[in-house]
């Protein structure tokens, strides 16, 4: 198995958020995972990246126990992060955002490839980070992860507060992305129809738990989606 | 002509004073946000190191490395025991540190004495006009302006200094792109303590040397780096350090060095009215 988290437990302080969570990904999977605001998926997401603790339970990648090892270490194995809020750098230039994610997996860094995806970013090299708008903000975070060739994003709302035409493009770039390089994806959205429509497998978090596997067309059923999602 | 020197000279010597005690705090609190009550006595401890070393028989230049390498080592070692529990803690950090300058002091006054032997300003005087100035107190300003270009050029052209910025402004997200974040904490703040050690060991030759070494730096160096601002610290602790030491340096040379002093504060206080966030972000404003 490329992606594994087995029975995984992680929280804030004395508070448990992430409760015995298990998730199995192939190579080459975009597996999204979906879920009310408050579920715990940042959590999950945090968790998985290294910047909260697990509490108890696994993190396999490629076979390799994860769960103890310090953030930049999983992030240097090939694993990118883009975070909710995306995290940009505000006071470093787009450049100096973009080559800080050479820091991530190994290999050289595709310039030409992520510009040829996001045109935007080569026009603002110079610019602070802080000063771009909230979609030029989401593809400078999802380039900045590209530029270091990951072998595994983990994306927690990149389409958060982003006009839909770049929502579009994002999903896109995304789709090629795995297509063509076989880049394993696992994406927390709320943005249900772009997420369902380059997903592989789907997973929906309640209450800090993973529920069932649900297909894709059982979520196009607005009752099962009200169920699960209340939307 | 002789007037105009002699204010340039003790305007080059305030501004040096400013700049070079405020050179590891730039770091340190700057961007760090460390407020580093223990500045003065790692000072302290670079000019013990230059005296210890320079009265063994250690010429100056090589006895202020040392003292560089030194309070670094400290420093890194202060880091890990101490300063690292509290990063993002103002008030914590501020008593704990505290404590460190009075334990580094105070233990200084019991294993040393309560004075070292002092070491001879190198690089003789000169004359203009029938007065007499010191070479090396020139030389000051100089080493002042050029350590800040240095760093500046480490921070902002170097991988490494991209991987500090980014470091202190998104730890979470600089560790998510293979930065150990750890270890960079532990060098800035080495890199901080080495700068300040640097200064003391620059100032020993001027001044005796005993464990209060530090006092006379530590207010300078805070209000330098306060009213320098964090917008830009390199650009703000130039023009800090300018303003302050034009107007320390022209009441010292009117009324002497205690006026001097005491309006250094007054006008710091003026500028943090004016400028709450410090001069470095007045010109940040600007150029947005
Ligand atoms: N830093 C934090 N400290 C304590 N509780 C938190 C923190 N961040 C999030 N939580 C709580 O954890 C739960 C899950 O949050 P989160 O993982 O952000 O949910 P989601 O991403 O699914 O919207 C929420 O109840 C939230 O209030
Ligand atoms: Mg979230």
């Amino acid at each position: 198995m490329f992606f594994q988290v087995k029975e995984l437990c992680s929280g804030y302080g004395a508070i448990g958020i992430v409760m015995d969570v298990s998730l199995s990904v192939d190579k080459g999977d975009i597996c999204v995972i979906l879920g009310r605001n408050g579920v715990g998926k940042t959590t999950l997401m945090k968790t998985l990246i290294g910047s909260l603790k697990v509490r108890a339970g696994e993190i396999r990648f490629e076979g390799r126990g994860m769960e103890r090892m310090p953030t930049h270490a999983r992030a240097r194995l090939g694993i990118a992060y883009v975070p909710q809020g995306r995290g940009i750098f505000s006071d470093l230039t787009v450049e100096e955002n973009l080559r800080m994610g050479e820091g991530i997996g190994s290999g050289k860094p595709p310039y030409d490839e992520v510009f040829a995806y996001f045109p935007r970013l080569r026009e603002r090299l110079r610019q602070k980070g802080g000063t771009l708008s909230g979609g030029e903000q989401s593809q400078l975070a999802l380039g900045r992860a590209l530029i270091g060739n990951p072998r595994l994003a983990l994306l927690d709302e990149p389409s958060e507060g982003v006009q839909p035409n770049i929502v579009d493009e994002m999903g896109e770039v995304l789709a090629r992305l795995n297509r063509e390089t076989g880049l394993t994806i696992i994406l927390v959205e709320q943005n249900i129809e772009y997420a369902l429509g380059i997903a592989t497998t789907c997973r929906i978090m309640a209450k800090g738990r993973l529920v069932e596997e649900v297909g894709k067309d059982e979520l196009s059923d607005p009752e099962t989606r009200r169920r699960h999602l209340a939307i | 002509m002789s007037t105009i020197f002699s204010v340039l000279y003790i305007y080059l010597d305030s501004l040096a004073f400013l700049l070079l005690s405020a050179l590891g705090l730039i770091i340190i609190l700057g961007m760090m946000g460390v407020t580093n009550m223990a500045h003065g006595e790692f000072m302290m401890l670079g000019a013990y190191t230059v005296s210890l070393s320079c009265n063994a028989g250690l010429p100056l230049a090589p006895a202020v490395l040392l003292a560089t390498a030194t309070t670094g080592l400290l420093g890194m070692a202060t880091e890990r025991l101490i300063i690292r529990r509290f990063y993002g803690n103002l008030l914590q950090s501020l008593v704990a540190t505290w404590g460190l300058s009075l334990v580094l002091s105070q233990g200084m006054l019991i294993l040393m004495g309560p004075s070292l032997p002092g070491v001879p300003m190198p690089l003789g005087g000169f004359g203009v006009a029938d007065k007499s100035y010191a070479s090396y107190r020139l030389l000051l300003p100089a080493i002042g302006v050029g350590v800040l270009l240095l760093l500046w050029v480490v921070l902002f052209r170097t991988r490494a200094g991209m991987k500090i910025r980014a470091t202190m402004q998104n730890p979470e997200i600089a560790q998510a792109m293979g930065v150990n974040v750890k270890a960079v904490y532990l060098l800035t703040f080495g890199a901080g303590s080495a700068l300040a050690g640097f200064a003391g060991a620059l100032y020993a030759p001027t001044t005796v040397i005993g464990p209060l070494f530090g006092n006379s730096f530590l207010a300078p160096a805070f209000v330098t780096v306060v009213v320098s601002g964090g917008a830009d610290i390199i650009l703000g602790a130039a023009m800090s350090s300018g303003a302050l030491g034009a107007v320390e340096g022209s009441f010292n040379y009117l009324f002497g060095s205690v006026t001097g002093r005491m309006c250094l504060l007054v006008a710091t206080m003026f500028l943090l009215r004016c400028f709450p966030a410090g001069l470095s972000d007045v010109l940040n404003r600007r150029r947005r």
